[in-house]
């Protein structure tokens, strides 16, 4: 059965309500400062156009929405034209970002973590921030389609990679 | 710096900004989708209507005998016509699968990746077959001008040009495929495959990713 539009409307607004934080996490995992704008709006538009296919009964709406969003990063494709007119049609929506915490030290830290997460692979950048937004591997496994072993052998691997780069990171 | 450090940083993220207004970003959002519908039958209207166009033309030729449509020029015009419209078709075909593919965003991952390479494959093929047919068309608009100007209907140079014409109509949609293809689909072909085939991995050892 369809989807009705005012169902639509209020899970929209859920979704940009509450979990705007998943948005703008996935969009500085892949895009650099100059395209997150153009990112977020593309990553507004899937979510909108996704949600009449959404099934409350299969998953929750925060499981969908990492889904649409890593989904939407992944096959991003930078578009000057598109975004022209998205920012038209957006003009609406207000200039969000993330704040870094309390302390000058986090900041530092998330400007690295981010930075480093654009160096991996598409997949593994997505696993990565699950992982640190602290969904289990099931969730996960929800979000990817992978098994759970696969999702645990890849975070393992990721982790080690990290901290390979931390290494190299803190070297003087 | 350790992996605990960075946890915590990251958790401790917060969204600033105002509140998004969702009912005034769904609207715009729904203007841009009826948007970019209305550009696309636009373009399926003005592209029916050239054809529609080019008949008119020749009929009105015909009726008022600046022009006869003789046996060959009918058949030229219906050759052309075919062409046109089978290009037409592929192009409506690949920008339908692309809109479809939209709905497939809020499906997993793997299931996502897999019918964006599906829809690439098509887009693929489609180019495959235009490609082969413009040599097609280029070689009916030779052997049509040459069979005018063995009738004279057509000048020598006449027939010459026309075919040069669609010789580098040819070879510019031609060109313009292949850098497509090179730079567009060839890539985004070989990373879903590539990811694909590395989503399949890594069910055990954790060393032999």
């Amino acid at each position: 059965m369809p989807m009705a539009p005012s169902t639509r409307e209020s899970l929209f607004a859920e979704a940009v309500q509450q979990h705007m934080g998943i948005f703008l996490k996935m969009t500085y995992g892949f895009a650099l400062p100059a395209d997150r704008d153009d990112l977020v709006q593309e990553m507004l538009l899937a979510v909108w156009q996704a949600l009449p296919a959404f099934d409350e009964g299969r998953c929750k709406l925060s499981t969908f929405i990492y889904r649409v969003t890593s989904n939407r990063a992944m096959n991003w494709r930078r578009s000057g034209l598109r975004y022209g007119r998205r920012l038209e049609a957006l003009q609406n929506c207000p200039q969000l970002t993330l704040d870094a915490g309390e302390t000058a030290a986090d900041a530092a830290r998330l400007d690295w973590l981010y930075a480093t997460i654009r160096l991996l692979p598409p997949l593994d950048r997505s696993l990565l921030m699950l992982h640190l937004d602290r969904l289990a591997h099931a969730e996960i496994a929800e979000v990817t389609g992978l098994t759970e072993t696969n999702v645990g052998v890849r975070l393992h691997r990721i982790k080690r990679w990290l901290a390979d780069q931390k290494g190299d990171h803190d070297e003087p | 710096m350790n992996l605990d450090d960075l946890e915590k940083s990251w958790a401790a993220q917060s969204v600033t900004g105002p509140a998004v207004p969702a009912p005034a970003v769904a609207a715009g959002l729904e203007r841009e989708l009826k948007s970019a519908r209305r550009r696309f039958t636009g373009m399926i209207v003005m592209a029916a209507g050239l054809l529609l166009l080019g008949w008119t033309m020749a009929t009105v030729a015909h009726l008022t005998g600046i022009k006869r449509l003789t046996l060959l020029e009918t058949t030229a015009h219906v050759a052309g016509s075919v062409f046109y419209l089978g290009w037409l078709a592929l192009a409506v075909r690949s920008k339908r699968a692309v809109r479809r593919e939209a709905a497939t965003l809020g499906g997993t991952t793997l299931d996502s990746a897999a019918a964006s390479l599906r829809v690439v494959g098509l887009q693929i093929a489609n180019y495959r077959i235009a490609a082969w047919s413009l040599p097609l068309a280029v070689t009916v608009a030779a052997l049509l001008s040459l069979a005018k100007f063995n009738r004279g209907e057509l000048h020598g140079w006449g027939a010459v040009a026309a075919t040069v014409f669609v010789a580098l109509l040819a070879g510019l949609a031609g060109a313009a495929m292949w850098w497509r293809y090179r730079h567009e689909l060839k890539p985004r072909r070989e990373e879903l495959q590539r990811m694909l085939g590395e989503m399949g991995e890594g069910d055990s050892d954790p060393d032999a990713l």
